[in-house]
C-alpha cells in the first residue's frame, strides 16, 4: 500500500522538478520525466511479479494447453517493453520513431500468435468432410 | 465426463487470463491488438478437443516451437528447488537444536521431474562438534540422533544416508 | 532510494546551464560549449544505465 504514495510522490516531484529546470535546459527537462517514469515502473515490478504468479498458477490449474502458455507470456512481454519504449520516444519528441516501434510490436506479437491461427484452421479443416 | 469438465474449465481459464491481461496492459494500440489475439486464443481453446471428439487426432507440435517446453521445466525445476531448499534448512536447524553443530548436510534429487525425487542424502561428520547439551558425544550418536530426525521428516523416508566421517 | 536519482540530475542541469553562463560571460565560449556538453553526457549515461536495468528486470521476470 505504501507503493501509491511513492509513486504519487516520484510524479508530483518529477513534475515540479521538470517545471523548475524547463526554462534553463529544456533537454534536461525531458530526461526528468523519463527517468521519473523508468522509476515508478521499477516500483510496480514486484506487483507485477506476484500478478505473473497468479498467472502461472492459473494456467497450471485450469490445464490449458501447454504450447499457449510461452506464447501469452511473450505477448505480454512484447506489449509492456514495446509500449513504454514508444512512450519514451513520443515524449523526446519523436513521434514517427514511436508509431514505428509500435509498427514492430504488433508485427512481432501476430508471428508469435500465427502457430494458433494456423491451427484454428487446421483443426476446422479436419472436422469437414473431405 | 472428466474430459468435458477439463475443457470447461480450460475455457473458464483462458477467459479469465484475458481479462487479466486487459486489465495490465497498458493503454494504447497494443491493448486493442492483444485484444484480437486473445481472442483468437479463446477460439483455439474452445476447438481444440473436438477432433478427439470426432477421433480424428491432431498433432500440434507442428507449428509450436519446442521452446515452450524450456517455461515448463524452469517453472517446475525452480519450484523443486525451493523445496528442496527448505527441507536442507530445516534438517540444519533441527540438528543445531538438538546440540549437533557444524554438520553439513547435502541432499541430492531429481529436480526435473513433477514431483521432487530425493536421491541421496550425504552428512558430512568431518568438522563436527557437539554443544553441551547433547549426550553421547560420539559419532554413534550422533549418527543415531541424524537418523531419528530425517525419520520424522515425512519426504524422506527410506532415503539412502551416506556419512563422511572423514 | 531512487528519487534522489531526480535531485541529481536536476542539479546537474542547473549547474552546468550556470557554468556555462559564466563561461560564456567571461568570453570562452567553446569551453561553454563543452561543459554543457559534459554535463548531457553525464545525465544521458545514468538514463541509459537505468533504461538497460529496467529491460534487464523485465526480461528475467518474463523468462520465469
Amino acid at each position: 500500500m505504501d507503493s501509491i504514495y511513492k509513486i504519487i510522490g516520484i510524479a508530483l516531484i518529477t513534475c515540479i522538478a521538470t517545471l523548475i529546470v524547463k526554462p534553463i535546459r529544456p533537454d534536461f527537462a525531458i530526461f526528468l520525466s523519463v527517468v521519473g517514469g523508468i522509476i515508478i515502473l521499477f516500483l510496480l515490478i514486484d506487483y507485477m511479479a506476484n500478478v505473473f504468479d497468479v498467472f502461472n498458477e492459473i494456467f497450471h490449474i485450469t490445464n490449458i494447453n501447454s504450447s499457449i502458455y510461452g506464447i501469452i507470456f511473450k505477448i505480454i512481454g512484447v506489449g509492456y517493453l514495446v509500449e513504454f519504449t514508444a512512450s519514451i520516444c513520443s515524449d523526446t519528441g519523436n513521434h514517427s520513431l514511436s508509431d514505428k516501434v509500435l509498427l514492430g510490436g504488433k508485427i512481432i506479437i501476430l508471428v508469435m500468435a500465427l502457430p494458433i491461427i494456423t491451427s484454428i484452421l487446421e483443426i476446422v479443416m479436419d472436422l469437414l468432410p473431405s | 465426463m472428466s474430459g468435458i469438465s477439463a475443457w470447461l474449465l480450460s475455457i473458464a481459464g483462458v477467459v479469465i487470463l484475458s481479462v487479466l491481461c486487459e486489465f495490465i496492459l497498458p493503454e494504447g494500440q497494443i491493448n486493442r491488438y492483444t485484444r484480437v489475439i486473445f481472442s483468437f486464443v479463446t477460439l483455439f481453446v474452445i476447438i481444440s478437443p473436438l477432433p478427439t471428439l470426432f477421433g480424428k487426432e491432431i498433432d500440434f507440435s507442428k507449428w509450436f516451437t519446442t521452446s515452450d517446453t524450456t517455461l515448463q521445466e524452469n517453472y517446475l525445476y525452480n519450484i523443486n528447488k525451493n523445496k528442496l531448499n527448505a527441507i536442507q534448512e530445516d534438517l540444519q536447524s533441527e540438528l543445531t537444536r538438538l546440540g549437533i553443530n557444524n554438520v553439513e548436510v547435502s541432499i541430492t534429487a531429481n529436480l526435473y521431474g513433477e514431483e521432487l525425487e530425493i536421491l541421496k542424502i550425504y552428512v558430512d561428520l568431518r568438522d563436527i562438534e557437539f554443544s553441551d547439551n547433547f549426550e553421547n558425544k560420539n559419532t554413534i550418536g550422533a549418527k543415531n540422533a541424524i537418523e531419528e530426525i530425517i525419520s520424522l521428516f515425512p519426504s524422506l523416508q527410506d532415503v539412502e544416508i551416506e556419512y563422511k566421517d572423514g | 532510494m531512487e528519487i534522489e536519482v531526480i535531485f541529481k540530475i536536476a542539479a546537474i542541469g542547473i549547474l552546468t546551464a550556470v557554468i556555462g553562463q559564466i563561461l560564456k560571460n567571461s568570453g570562452k565560449d567553446d569551453i561553454a560549449t563543452l561543459a554543457t556538453l559534459a554535463g548531457v553526457i553525464v545525465v544521458l549515461v545514468m538514463v541509459l544505465n537505468m533504461i538497460s536495468e529496467l529491460f534487464d528486470t523485465i526480461r528475467t521476470i518474463f523468462n520465469f
